[in-house]
């Protein structure tokens, strides 16, 4: 082979590497016609998580990359924590939504130094009482759409974030409240999606070994009061046919008759399984269960931003009613503790006049009749295995103990009479 | 049902069948005992007593010779119608020296010792027996292991039972073992030796008029041995062999308890190991080299011997096997067998058989009739049993991988303890 030969392969090689630089995994991404993946990137799993949670209350698709996966940004929409990423983002000529406290000051916007100070946040049609916050950052100039409103103690005012040309900035969020609503908002509008978003109150959780009489029985409070809800169930995988799954089962029927709507938990890989059995398996079969048990269940594919009453409390809008936030919103109602707390609960739910939506409508209109049906009680928790010759065992059996006991008898008489001539002989 | 459940069923029926003749033989045998009880050994008068010639072969025997001389010299029996013949095979202790002693100090006996050496002995216990055989004058031949002390009246019980009936080709005698005090495995063995000759010889003599050789305190007419040509020396048990060979001449042996000879037992599991891995490997040889027998005319008492001891060398032990590899398996959780089972009443009437079966057999001697002979059988159950498996497979195998690579039959002498 010559030496000119060995620089074809040389530069075909580098050619090919060259390509394979060029075209990142965003663009085949766009490639297959689905709707525009939002890519969240963060320094932490729970930073993730939290703005994933936003996401999914305006019903946004995305996905996670942690700072140690990143390399550069994978698509056109970047949800990001991370100023490294942003500049990469904007060289890129794509505009990124920058969230958190990381970012300091660009062309187009200046952002103070981390203050402890109360702060109050407007935003919309709703409004947040002042709060303590430490080491909050904001925007001091800028030159973009601002939307919302921050107030602190002293009466300055900033906005709570900017959209400029190059990226959008919003430097301080938390997890609960407004400010959690307003991300999400804004996510949706990141994303291009202007939902009116609705409420639910969603009672989460429920296990095969709940307390089902509390569960009915707040079914039938919040059924008397005319709030529909949501009823999450947590999957389970074996003993579908034990009578404890039967109880879990008619309860959960006797809940979709008092206008809550079954939705499952998203499955939820345990540390140190031992089966190999595939997740999608084992939920096909809980469903399966479900189906046979006549218990209708629906899709929950974004879960609501989870809001306690006592936050929703905390934040006050125009109008008495709370009105729409703009995204998916649920808050919890709790099983635990003992009647007169659930119904202060329900209480403290009206009073803060939610619209609460019947999340059963997206999907039906259908109602569903509650039957009562008995629980197999003398269940057979072990099961006996199948044995083949039962029959002629059983008759051996019966023959063979005839046998030993005549045979016992036989020795028994030769052993008294052993006795009496091991006597006679030897104790003469 | 599953080649899993096929071999349980098999196992079973095999264990069943089994315990349940084996119970069967032990009743007898007890009925036999009572019987011996009450009938008197036949009378031999000295002037009647013919000449008898008693073969003792000896190999490394120095520890024990002395005393089993002294035995075998001191029978109530006519001094001048008895000849001790010693072959001492190929020994390389004391043995000879201690012998001419013997033949020394007791000047009016008739005692033959003949030394061999590596070139005309050590060819194992057949061919020692050959040798001394021809040298034998006896109407009669009695064998003796070198390490047995018969009782006073063995000899003249023996002579007397064979010269009562012209049916009988041999008498055998009983033997007990000398040093069942000296571990638990020579308590196990003493316990056991009772058992099997209770239950093998005596029932098998009471139901069908059958015994086997033991191989030492046994009477054989010569004329016999002449017929056959000598012990074969391809036979390392050679017992069960010349047995077989006696009862196709149309001869009975006959099982006479009270001959009675001590001999000393393994003390040490190793010992005890190769001695029953010869035995298992001599009885193996014998049964297959006879299973042909089976399908002659004439020989019917043979049949059921061979099919018994057929049963439990292969049936008996694959069952046990195979059903204790079923049991293990379930236990882990490898195999399912899906067969239904006995009760555990049953099973647990079936342990309680097996110590009653055995412990009755102890009431026709001296002192073991004990609590602590019951817990010994109880204890036997889950020990010595096993090791009889273990001893029987493993035995098995050497039988078969002898014969794959064509390997000779060795002799292992079994070792002594002083």
């Amino acid at each position: 082979m010559t030496i000119s030969s060995h620089r074809c392969i040389l530069v075909f090689i580098v050619c090919i590497l060259a390509a394979l630089a060029l075209f990142p995994a965003a663009a085949l991404a766009t490639a297959d016609g689905a709707r525009e993946m939002l890519y969240i990137i963060t320094r932490t799993e729970k930073e993730a998580e939290t703005l994933g949670s936003f996401a999914e209350a305006a019903r946004i698709d995305y996905e996670v990359l942690l700072e140690e996966e990143y390399v550069s940004p994978p698509g056109e929409m970047v949800l990001t924590t991370l100023p490294r990423v942003a500049e990469d983002a904007k060289n890129a000529g794509i505009k990124p939504f920058c969230v958190g406290a990381e970012f300091s000051s660009e062309e187009d916007v200046l952002i103070s130094e981390p203050l402890d100070t109360s702060v109050s946040l407007s935003f919309g049609e709703h409004s947040q009482t002042a709060a303590f916050v430490n080491g909050i950052r904001l925007l001091t100039y800028v030159n973009g759409t601002t939307e919302g409103t921050i107030t602190l103690s002293d009466g300055r005012q900033a906005p709570f974030m900017v959209k400029c040309d190059g990226a959008w900035y919003a430097p301080w969020y938390e997890k609960n409240g407004l400010s959690a609503i307003a991300i999400s908002v804004l996510i949706g509008q990141y994303c291009g999606t202007e939902g009116t978003g609705e409420m639910f109150v969603i009672i989460d959780e429920i296990y095969p070994f709940s307390d089902l009489s509390a569960l009915k029985n707040t079914a039938d409070m919040l059924y008397s009061a005319g709030v529909p809800f949501i009823a999450r169930v947590m999957p389970v995988y074996n003993n579908l046919d034990y009578p404890a799954f039967e109880r879990y089962a008619d309860a959960l029927r006797y809940v979709q008759s008092r206008n809550g709507t079954i939705v499952i938990h998203d499955f939820i890989e345990v540390l140190h399984e031992w089966e190999r059995e595939p997740a999608a398996d084992r939920m096909a079969r809980f469903m399966e269960a479900l189906d046979e048990q006549d218990v209708h269940y629906f899709p929950f594919p974004y879960s609501p931003l989870n809001i306690d009453i006592g936050t929703l409390e905390g934040i006050s809008s125009k109008e008495k009613n709370f009105g729409l936030a703009g995204i998916d919103i649920m808050t919890p109602f709790l099983l635990d503790g003992d009647e007169a707390e659930r119904e202060e609960l329900l209480e403290r739910i009206n009073a803060r006049w939610l619209t609460i939506r019947d999340y059963r409508l997206r999907y039906t209109t259908d109602k569903y009749a509650y039957e009562s049906r008995e629980v197999t009680e003398n269940f057979q928790y072990i099961k006996e295995e199948e044995r083949s010759f039962t029959r002629f065992f059983a008759a051996g059996n019966e023959v063979l103990v005839v046998v030993v006991v005549v045979a016992l008898l036989v020795f028994g008489v030769l052993m008294v009479a052993g006795y009496r001539l091991y006597r006679r002989k030897f104790y003469r | 049902m599953s080649v899993v459940d096929g071999l349980a069923l098999g196992s079973l029926i095999c264990i069943w069948t089994l315990l349940l003749v084996n119970v069967s033989l032990t009743v007898a045998g007890y009925i036999y005992y009572w019987k011996t009880e009450r009938r008197p050994v036949p009378e031999l008068k000295d002037e009647d007593a013919p000449m008898v010639s008693i073969l003792v072969p000896a190999h490394n025997e120095a520890v024990v010779i002395a005393k089993t001389m002294d035995a075998l010299l001191g029978f109530d029996y006519p001094a001048d119608r008895y000849e001790v013949i010693v072959v001492n095979d190929n020994s390389t202790d004391r043995s000879a020296e201690i012998l001419a002693d013997i033949q020394k100090n007791n000047p009016g006996r008739i005692i033959k010792v003949i030394n061999t050496d590596a070139q005309t002995g050590g060819k194992g216990k057949s061919n020692a027996l050959n040798i001394a055989f021809a040298q034998a004058v006896g109407d009669f031949l009695v064998i003796y292991d070198a390490d047995n002390t018969p009782e006073r009246p063995a000899l003249r019980y023996l002579v007397a039972e064979i010269t009562n009936n012209r049916r009988l080709g041999a008498v055998i005698g009983k033997f007990r073992t000398r040093n069942r005090n000296a571990s638990i495995l020579t308590r196990f063995i003493n316990i056991e030796t009772l058992a099997f000759q209770w239950m093998a010889q005596a029932g098998r003599w009471q139901l069908f008029r059958l015994c086997t050789i033991p191989g030492t305190n046994f009477i054989v007419r010569r004329e016999l041995i002449e017929k056959m040509g000598g012990w074969d020396v391809q036979a390392i048990a050679e017992d069960t062999e010349i047995s077989f060979r006696i009862y196709m001449e149309g001869y009975v042996i006959k099982f006479q308890p009270k001959a009675v000879t001590w001999e000393q037992e393994p003390q040490t599991l190793p010992v005890w190991f190769r001695q029953r891995t010869r035995w298992v490997k001599g009885n193996i040889y014998v049964i297959f080299k006879n299973i042909p027998l089976l399908f002659k005319r004439n020989v019917k008492r043979i049949k059921f011997d061979i099919l018994y001891f057929l049963s439990i060398y292969t049936l008996l032990l694959a069952s046990l096997i195979s059903s204790d590899i079923i049991f293990i398996g379930n236990a882990m959780g490898l195999i399912h067998p899906t067969l239904a089972g006995f009760s555990t009443l049953l099973w647990l009437m079936a342990i309680l058989l097996f110590v009653v079966s055995t412990f009755i057999t102890l009431t026709t001697e001296q002192g073991e009739m004990s609590w602590s002979n019951l817990f010994l059988v109880v204890l036997m159950y889950f020990s010595y049993s096993l090791l009889w498996i273990i001893v029987a497979a493993y035995g098995f195998i050497m039988y078969l991988v002898d014969i794959l690579f064509k390997r000779e039959t060795k002799w292992y002498k079994t070792e002594r303890f002083s």
